[in-house]
């Protein structure tokens, strides 16, 4: 993406983060697809407003997995100060349904003739490295401080993310990969496996047949519930 | 964010639809006994769940016996109530305690401080005898406050965040099943959030608030809320079921869909 982001949000350099902010929702307001179905451009437009708030959000903050945010004391009150959650799951979690087994080993060096891609290549090699010694986060870092989103990229931040047990953004990342390069088969089986438990699941739920017949029944019990139980 | 965690009941025999039946009229007698009849509102059957399966993990019987709703007494009803039910009641006001609060914080609703107020002198008990769910709850909420004013986009840190408040309510012990059961309620706790980003994604986007999803392109949210019920399925699989498989999997695989489903029917309806 060459616009400049804050070109495409709308708003000036000095902005504040509310401002920017409120003026990406009212973009999203206008521009999703979910709200605008027969146009062909929606998504298209709301992928560039995403990638111009992330830009500009990403160029404000130092830490690429939360966007970092303040804490305080705790207003609930009666309990010791939150200082903060650093959860690190554990990573055999991604096991039968979920799990494709390790993502092997990431060898040779990635190399580009246009030497200002070399700082992209250096940050994209040390993640590569981190990825293999399961430093998840540690590779997240570094690929933030690409300046290039390349099909590379995202399959790297899909590998990073999915360890970090970001299963969602996992998945986008493999999608962009896959759609900027749809002849790579890494970037196809790495997509492919991200997904396969999902699958898997789906297909035992299926000899369940549709619920929606319970909706209706949940929804008249929890109703009479309510209005019998209603003081 | 509650009433995803259902069965579907059309797939229920008579017995089973019974006990799941007496399951959630045995929470409402025990929250009503334990901590008022005001509590008695903010019931809900996702609680059911973890009754049914700490239930049977630790074979503690839960069996329907007769009885009257304490309501309406003319009205006989089957109840089943044991301890984990005890132990999902606390659980049940201690999570729509800070829930009001978190409403009063963040929307200045005054209903929901009163509401609070109510249930404030339980929650003080309940967080007594459970100080490791109740600080989670505690601080999981304030986090989330947190994420969502911060506006961050990724989806997966705010529905980690609420698995980390859920998986920490399904572990009753701290024992061999801990583990298995705090990454059940995990991944359940993501997909409640999730589930309900997706419900609530139109709306938010027209009423320009917070919802993580607007940040995705192009996206599979069957695909994405499945992966995240695979990893949960995993965990419940280690577990030793022996009593109420049928009922517990048709929450896992069919009923936590009702609403989704629902809504894709309405959606169909719509674009015809």
């Amino acid at each position: 993406m060459t616009a400049d982001p804050y070109q495409t949000l709308g708003v000036s350099r000095g902005a504040t983060e509310e401002e920017i902010t409120r003026a990406y929702r009212k973009l999203a307001k206008k521009y999703h697809p979910d709200l605008n179905p027969n146009d062909p451009n929606a998504a298209k437009k709301m992928s560039e407003i995403n990638e111009a708030y992330d830009l500009i959000r990403n160029g404000k903050t130092t830490n690429s997995q939360n966007g970092g945010y303040g804490s305080g004391a705790n207003p609930y009150g009666g309990y010791r100060t939150y200082t903060g959650n650093t959860y690190r799951g554990s990573y055999s979690d991604f096991g039968g349904f979920g799990g494709f087994g390790g993502f092997g080993d990431f060898g040779g060096y990635s190399q580009s003739q246009d030497s200002q891609a070399s700082g992209q290549d250096s940050y994209i090699n040390a993640a590569r490295i981190y990825i293999n010694n399961q430093q998840f986060a540690e590779a997240l870092n570094a690929l933030s401080n690409c300046t290039q989103r390349t099909a590379q990229w995202y399959y790297y931040g899909a590998i990073a993310h999915y360890g970090m047990g970001n299963s969602t953004t996992a998945i986008q990342y493999a999608q962009r990969a896959n759609s900027m390069e749809p002849n790579n088969q890494q970037y196809a089986t790495l997509l492919y496996n991200l997904q396969n438990g999902g699958r898997m699941y789906q297909e035992r739920s299926s000899h369940y047949g549709s619920p929606l017949g319970a909706m209706n029944s949940i929804c008249m019990t929890m109703c009479l519930m309510r209005f019998c139980c209603g003081c | 964010m509650f009433g995803y965690i259902v069965a579907n009941t059309d797939k229920l025999t008579p017995q089973q639809k019974e006990l799941y039946k007496a399951c959630y009229c045995g929470l409402c007698k025990t929250i009503g006994k334990r901590h008022g009849n005001f509590s008695r509102l903010t019931l809900t059957y996702d609680m059911a769940f973890l009754i049914l399966i700490l239930s049977d993990v630790y074979d503690i019987p839960l069996e329907p016996e007769d009885g009257r709703c304490i309501i309406h007494p003319t009205k006989a009803l089957a109840y089943a109530a044991n301890d984990i039910t005890a132990y999902a009641a606390d659980m049940n006001v201690a999570l729509a305690y800070y829930k009001c609060l978190d409403d009063w914080n963040d929307e200045k609703n005054i209903v929901k401080l009163s509401e609070a107020k109510l249930m404030a002198q339980a929650n003080k008990r309940i967080s007594q005898q459970y100080p490791r769910q109740c600080l989670n709850i505690a601080s999981c909420i304030y986090e989330l406050a947190n994420i969502e004013k911060a506006g961050i986009t990724n989806p997966d840190i705010p529905a980690k965040c609420f698995g980390r408040l859920m998986g920490e309510l399904f572990v009753w012990k701290e024992d061999e099943y801990a583990q298995i059961l705090r990454t059940l309620g995990d991944r359940l706790g993501r997909f409640i959030y999730m589930m309900d980003a997706v419900m609530d994604l139109r709306e938010d986007i027209q009423k320009e608030r917070y919802n993580p999803l607007v940040s995705l392109t192009d996206v599979d949210y069957k695909i994405l809320l499945s992966v995240i019920m695979a990893e949960c399925v995993d965990a419940y699989h280690k577990l030793p079921i022996t009593k109420n498989g049928e009922m517990l999997e048709n929450i896992l695989y069919c009923g936590v869909w009702s609403k989704f489903e629902a809504a894709q029917e309405e959606k169909g309806k719509k674009n015809k």
